[in-house]
């Protein structure tokens, strides 16, 4: 597949801007092959690499060209949210060659237990500016923080509502901000409890 | 450092010759390979680098190899480190690739998606001088590509 990319921007070179580019690289080449024993003719069907005609830009910023196809996969690999690599895709027909079209699936998995398990928690938090969803799993949170034992009760605009006994209180998780609740009695006891509003609101 | 120290001669593909602690080298696992079979003479030929790459990669590993040097410093080293024209990351890119190095093609290939990011199509083929070969209707049809496939 990369020979046939070069190949097609081969073709738009006329001899005339061969003979140009020969001269401007002649010196670059002999250093860079000077075991190869290649006549100039063969090596430049090798390294392709520039100058589509003398318009063009300067050769060693052209990414396509300079780097090997895996390596530009690689980069695709990096561009995690969403938008980056649809435009990554919409760059080139090469870069859409390279990077395989989002497919997004359920996976329903048929055996797993529908409980909920306190000691398996992710936090879900999606940044508003490139509406990335990140997963984190809260479990070293709870341990390092010293909120062993405790429930989890509720979640809302970044807040958690956590009961450990009788003690209940409101967590922050990426601030570290706590606000204790009066303790609660036996008398409302219950197993599900929610608030309405963020509390600092 | 103890007196036991083994320095290897790397030399590049336009004949420079870098004489370098083993324990910095061996970061390269294709180096550490090659030391570990064995197989090293004198000199270790690196054909796919040349002089001006191996210098920003030396200056890369020794920062990486300080001891007891702050994270906090060696971020900021990261973040000055790849402040450089294109065509010098692609060197380093394919250097890393060559020597293996995969701490620093991971920086580096991050360093380029940060580059990609938050531009537009158009502005990310100006950044890297490619061709918009697309006409307006493959185009079209790579925006509507993104569907949820429920299986």
């Amino acid at each position: 597949m990369e020979t046939n990319y070069y190949s097609s921007m081969l073709s738009v070179r006329d001899e005339e801007s061969d003979k140009k580019y020969l001269s401007s690289i002649t010196s670059k080449q002999q250093i860079q092959h000077n075991t190869s024993t290649n006549t100039r003719s063969d090596k430049l069907k090798k390294r392709p690499s520039c100058i589509i005609d003398s318009k063009c830009v300067p050769v060693d910023r052209n990414i396509c060209i300079h780097l090997p196809q895996d390596l530009q996969r690689e980069i695709s690999r990096y561009l995690i949210s969403q938008e980056a690599y649809m435009n990554f895709r919409l760059v080139c027909k090469l870069w859409r060659s390279i990077a395989p079209p989002l497919h997004w699936n359920v996976v329903v998995d048929d055996h797993a237990t529908p409980s909920y398990n306190q000691d398996s928690v992710w936090l879900l938090s999606l940044n508003q500016n490139d509406g990335l969803c990140t997963f984190s799993n809260f479990n070293g949170y709870m341990i390092n923080n010293d909120l062993v034992g405790c429930e989890i009760r509720y979640a809302k605009d970044g807040w958690l509502l956590v009961s450990k006994g009788k003690s209940l209180f409101l967590l922050e998780p990426s601030g570290k901000q706590i606000i204790h609740l009066p303790q609660k009695t036996d008398e409302y006891f219950c197993d599900i409890m929610s608030f309405s509003a963020s509390p600092t609101n | 450092m103890s007196s036991s120290t083994k320095f290897l001669t790397l030399k590049t593909n336009d004949k420079e010759e870098f004489v370098l602690d083993e324990a910095i080298a061996i970061r390269s696992q294709t180096i550490k390979n090659m030391v570990e079979d064995d197989c090293v003479s004198n000199v270790i030929p690196l054909p796919n680098v040349d002089s001006k790459t191996m210098i920003k990669v030396i200056e890369y590993w020794k920062k990486h190899s300080e001891e007891g040097i702050s994270k906090d410093k060696l971020m900021d080293f990261d973040k000055a480190f790849v402040k450089v024209d294109q065509s010098i990351l692609y060197a380093l890119i394919l250097a890393a690739n060559f020597l293996n190095d995969a701490e620093m093609l991971d920086m580096i290939c991050q360093e380029v998606a940060n580059r990609i990011k938050g531009k537009t199509p158009e502005e990310i083929r100006k950044e890297f001088n490619i061709e918009n070969d697309f006409t307006p209707e493959e185009e079209e049809e790579i925006r509507n590509e993104n569907v949820w496939a429920f299986e």
